[in-house]
């Protein structure tokens, strides 16, 4: 795997991020706490990216931001992973009158475009970690059940399934034996391709204001409180940009990196 | 054949309602009563009562999901609950800057993925590939929102030759279209490059070849053709992109066109111009999915036995 460019490249973007990260944590301490008094300071020792438009320390702004969309990128990917994987397994496997509900619903879901699903859910849904992360959710589980539902399908008929069945192993043999141990590798790659998009659409919703309540910090958030203020202090929308933008690069390396690992 | 047509009619049919369903059962997500988000806490109990009439809130669920299908066939979205604006019509107002913008975006990227992505597929593993698989991997990674900023530091701040902010003329379209275009063309530099590298290593290829045919040749008579399938299928995956694009750019520089009409209505509580907007940009996005999947089927009646 270390052979690998764009894997590697990935590790590297990550090392350096997350040593700045745990070295911040560590030997600074993350203070979120806001300071009417102390707006838009400049850049200082206290402060060494100064503080934002509501007196928080940018840093720790920044790095609470990065938790969050951390946060939030693995649990909307496991959930979905999980369910849309079981609902996929469900499909493929029982066929008929399931296969076509689950799909149908699968239709739905896909019918509307991208990032619209999650604006006009979390628009009527109000703000909150919890809700934002069911928003993301609620949209994302529907590829994974696609992707099980035709691997099933593909396995399904294999010799060697029919075998097992013709011996009468259990469900939980077939399944757990014989269909999981070629489909799981797939589904964690598709997992790990997903985390990019899911922190731009995370980031998205919070940089619309569409995510979290106003008073925890979050990048998206950040970047637009910074848009109001970039004639003179351009670091309040560059620092958070900075991070997002080498968040999602790690990600995509890592993962493109994976898959062309798994290709060979 | 004509199953598969029928087929893409019965679904697109089938997405236009289940959209439609789904977008009205959306206020129930609100959280304790919409009307009193909307009137604000304090609402006097006349106003809450006049409000649930004009809605037809007091209804029975089933009557009022009828009244609002029906009302859908005459392209009735209902009025804003900010203003009482007809809905309809500020979706005209703001559609224009939108369309515009989407155009303008995609004339800009196509006219840079193209190229770029035959050059690096026909350059496979050399620097040329490499840069520019490298250079749309980043740019894949810069959100809209952060390149936005971005271009406004550098052309408003710095160089101060173009306006930030706003809308009115070409000059305001510049950056907008820019942003939204180079996350575009990313993108699409990708799509173009697989397709066309995909083609690169059929037997045909080779063949023709082998006759003493010129690169471009082969490129331009045997390639394009069998590469266009896949990159108009593709293409279609970007319009999911481009909407959320498009959402986004609007709210960097303040563009006053579908996305700012959704953005505002949100921050006003304004529930039936969100219903309508949702509903709208659904509608077109599954409109122009359809029509995709005929013209697919028209350039290679093959997928209809796939199918």
């Amino acid at each position: 795997m270390m052979h690998n460019r764009q894997f590697k490249a990935g590790l590297v973007i990550f090392l350096i991020l997350f040593g700045l990260l745990l070295g911040v944590i560590l030997f600074r301490g993350v203070d979120t706490e806001l300071h009417l008094e102390a707006r838009l300071l400049p850049v200082s020792l206290s402060h060494p990216l100064g503080t934002d438009g509501l007196g928080r320390d940018l840093l720790s702004a920044v790095i609470y931001g990065t938790g969050v969309s951390l946060l939030t990128a693995f649990t909307v990917v496991t959930f979905s992973l999980v369910f849309g994987g079981v609902l996929g397994m469900t499909a493929g496997l029982a066929g008929g009158l399931v296969d076509m509900l689950v799909m149908r619903v699968v239709d739905v879901i896909l019918a509307f475009p991208g990032l619209l699903l999650a604006i006009a859910l979390a628009a009527f849904a109000g703000p909150g970690l919890v809700s934002m992360i069911a928003v993301l959710c609620f949209s994302s589980w529907v590829g994974y059940a696609r992707l099980v539902r035709g691997e099933v399908l593909k396995y399904k008929y294999k010799e060697y399934v029919i075998a097992a069945r013709s011996y009468n192993a259990s469900f939980t043999r077939i399944v757990g034996h014989h269909m999981l141990p070629p489909i799981a590798p797939v589904l964690l790659v598709q997992g790990v391709m997903a985390i990019p998009g899911v922190i731009l659409a995370e980031s998205s919703l919070n940089y619309l204001g569409l995510g979290l309540a106003p008073e925890m910090p979050s990048l998206g958030q950040l970047i637009d409180n910074g848009m109001e203020h970039i004639f003179y202090m351009p670091l309040q929308t560059a620092a958070p940009g900075l991070v997002l933008f080498l968040l999602i690069l790690g990600f995509s390396f890592l993962s493109q990196g994976l898959r062309q690992k798994m290709e060979r | 054949m004509k199953r598969y047509v029928l087929k893409r009619i019965a679904l697109f049919l089938f997405s236009l309602l289940a959209a439609a369903s789904l977008v009205f059962f959306l206020i129930h997500l609100v959280p304790g009563d919409p009307l009193v988000s909307v009137l604000g806490e304090g609402a006097h109990p006349d106003d809450i009562l006049r409000l649930q009439q004009e809605l037809g809130l007091d209804k029975p669920l089933m009557e009022r999901f009828w009244h609002f299908m029906g009302r859908l066939l005459s392209f009735d979205l209902g009025r804003s609950l900010f203003d009482g604006n007809l809905v309809w019509s500020s979706i005209m107002d703001h559609l224009p800057n939108t369309l515009l913008l989407a155009a303008m975006a995609m004339c800009l990227a196509w006219s840079m993925a193209f190229p770029l992505g035959v050059y690096a597929a026909f350059r496979e593993n050399k620097t040329g590939d490499t840069l520019i698989t490298f250079f749309s991997t980043l740019g894949l990674a810069v959100p809209n929102f952060v390149l936005g900023p971005l271009l406004i530091i550098l052309f408003s701040v710095m160089w101060g030759v173009l306006p930030v902010s706003g809308s009115g003329g070409f000059k305001h379209l510049v950056l907008p279209a820019l942003t939204l275009g180079s996350s575009m063309a990313a993108l699409s530099t990708h799509i173009v490059k697989t397709a066309v590298a995909r083609e690169l290593a059929e037997p045909y290829v080779l063949f023709a070849r082998a006759r003493g045919l010129s690169e471009f040749r082969v490129f331009w008579h045997h390639i394009l053709k069998n590469a266009l399938l896949s990159i108009i299928t593709l293409a279609g995956l970007q319009l999911g992109a481009l909407t959320g694009g498009a959402i986004i750019t609007e709210k960097v520089f303040a563009l006053p066109g579908m996305g700012m009409l959704l953005i505002q209505a949100v921050t006003r509580r304004d529930y039936t111009t969100v219903q309508g907007v949702v509903l709208f940009i659904t509608f077109a996005y599954l409109t122009i999915h359809f029509f995709v999947d005929i013209l697919y089927y028209l350039l290679d009646p093959r997928i209809a036995h796939d199918a």
